[in-house]
């Protein structure tokens, strides 16, 4: 059998297929954009916000602890709150972008568009967080106020370093699935666009 | 956009032609749930995209090419192509031995299709539902000539497949 002798059994399978009406198909709808939330931007910006939410309360405490702090720990604690915010904007950024995705027109150049998007906030994020940590690493290791309880003081040195080193493969596993899913996409897309050769 | 605000006009023209949905969630998906969740991925990504539909070309012709790309980038996104594929091979073996009726003949058929890649399905998709070329075309992105060749491949590989049956 060839293709055209389908074409008959296509047109009466389609004739069988289920038809919802306009209150189903609204309701299936509403279903789909409280689920659709679940992103990994949720994730890449609610991780963000307990970062920040961790700094600020760090700064906090700093600053009861010792109100004469140098000016130094001033521009490395105003450094950190300036560069946790690069990730969650550029997230942001990347989030809407997503969802402006057009699937009807330029669906390529919209999809390769958000692939070289989410590659820079993947970037923005790990800087910023090597850029957070050091500074982190920094103000733990000259503040004089955290000598008195020195085990402390070593469990966060150590702390700070293995985030340094464990933090590329975590954004990697972060970022990587979707990003290489984009990347895939592109690639058939392309392909398919191709000339015939 | 706001989900109180969903266009009466939009649910409408998607109850009208929401067949189109159906067919490709058919295509591209092996079960039940699966295909449930391509129907809503379409429905999330044409609501999204409505507010830039010109009216250029018709309603469905527009929900062709997001329901396509949607489900593109369904597959990418689930990944069960591979188990798909054996199940399918597995199925088609089966499917041989049994009557030829309207039932089993649409089976061996998606069956079939399932072994095209994702854009040779579209093109099975498209030129079962007696589109013209010049509108299969402008759905899947590529020129009349291009598409007559692909056409002809792909009517040889499955001419291949349903022979196996």
């Amino acid at each position: 059998m060839e293709l055209d002798d389908f074409k008959q059994v296509w047109q009466t399978a389609t004739e069988q297929l289920p038809h919802w009406s306009a209150e189903q198909l609204q309701t299936e709808l509403k279903q789909k954009i409280r689920r659709s939330s679940q992103s990994i931007y949720k994730r890449i910006l609610g991780e963000s916000a307990v970062g920040v939410l961790l700094i600020i309360l760090t700064m906090w405490f700093l600053l009861q602890k010792n109100n004469a702090l140098s000016h130094f720990f001033h521009i490395l604690i105003s450094s950190v709150a300036v560069f946790s915010l690069f990730p969650i904007i550029q997230g942001i950024r990347a989030w809407q972008a997503e969802k402006k995705i057009n699937f009807a027109e330029n669906f390529l150049q919209d999809t390769e568009k958000q692939y070289k998007l989410l590659k820079n906030t993947f970037t923005v994020h790990l800087w910023a967080s090597y850029i957070i940590t050091v500074c982190a690493i920094i103000v733990t290791f000259l503040d004089s106020s955290l000598n008195k309880v020195m085990p402390a003081k070593i469990f966060l040195l150590i702390y700070f370093i293995l985030f340094i080193i464990f933090a590329k493969f975590y954004l990697n596993w972060l970022y990587g699935k979707r990003i290489n899913q984009l990347k895939k996409l592109i690639e058939e897309l392309e392909e398919a666009t191709n000339s015939v050769k | 956009m706001n989900i109180n605000k969903i266009d009466k006009d939009f649910i409408q023209q998607i109850t009208d032609n929401q067949k189109i949905i159906h067919k490709i969630c058919h295509v591209y998906c092996a079960t039940t749930e699966d295909r449930q969740d391509l129907f809503q991925e379409v429905l999330l990504n044409a609501w999204r995209s409505y507010s830039n539909f010109l009216h250029l070309s018709k309603f469905s012709t527009w929900l062709y090419k997001v329901a396509l790309n949607t489900a593109l980038m369904h597959q990418r996104n689930t990944q069960k192509k591979e188990k798909i594929t054996w199940l399918n091979l597995e199925h088609l073996q089966q499917k041989a031995i049994e009557p030829d009726s309207q039932n089993d003949q649409i089976q061996r058929l998606y069956q079939a299709i399932a072994h095209l890649d994702e854009h040779e399905k579209s093109i099975v998709i498209l030129y079962l539902d007696e589109l013209s070329y010049k509108e299969i075309a402008e759905i899947v992105g590529i020129t009349e000539n291009n598409l007559g060749v692909k056409l002809n491949r792909i009517k040889q590989k499955l001419k291949q497949l349903l022979q196996r049956t």
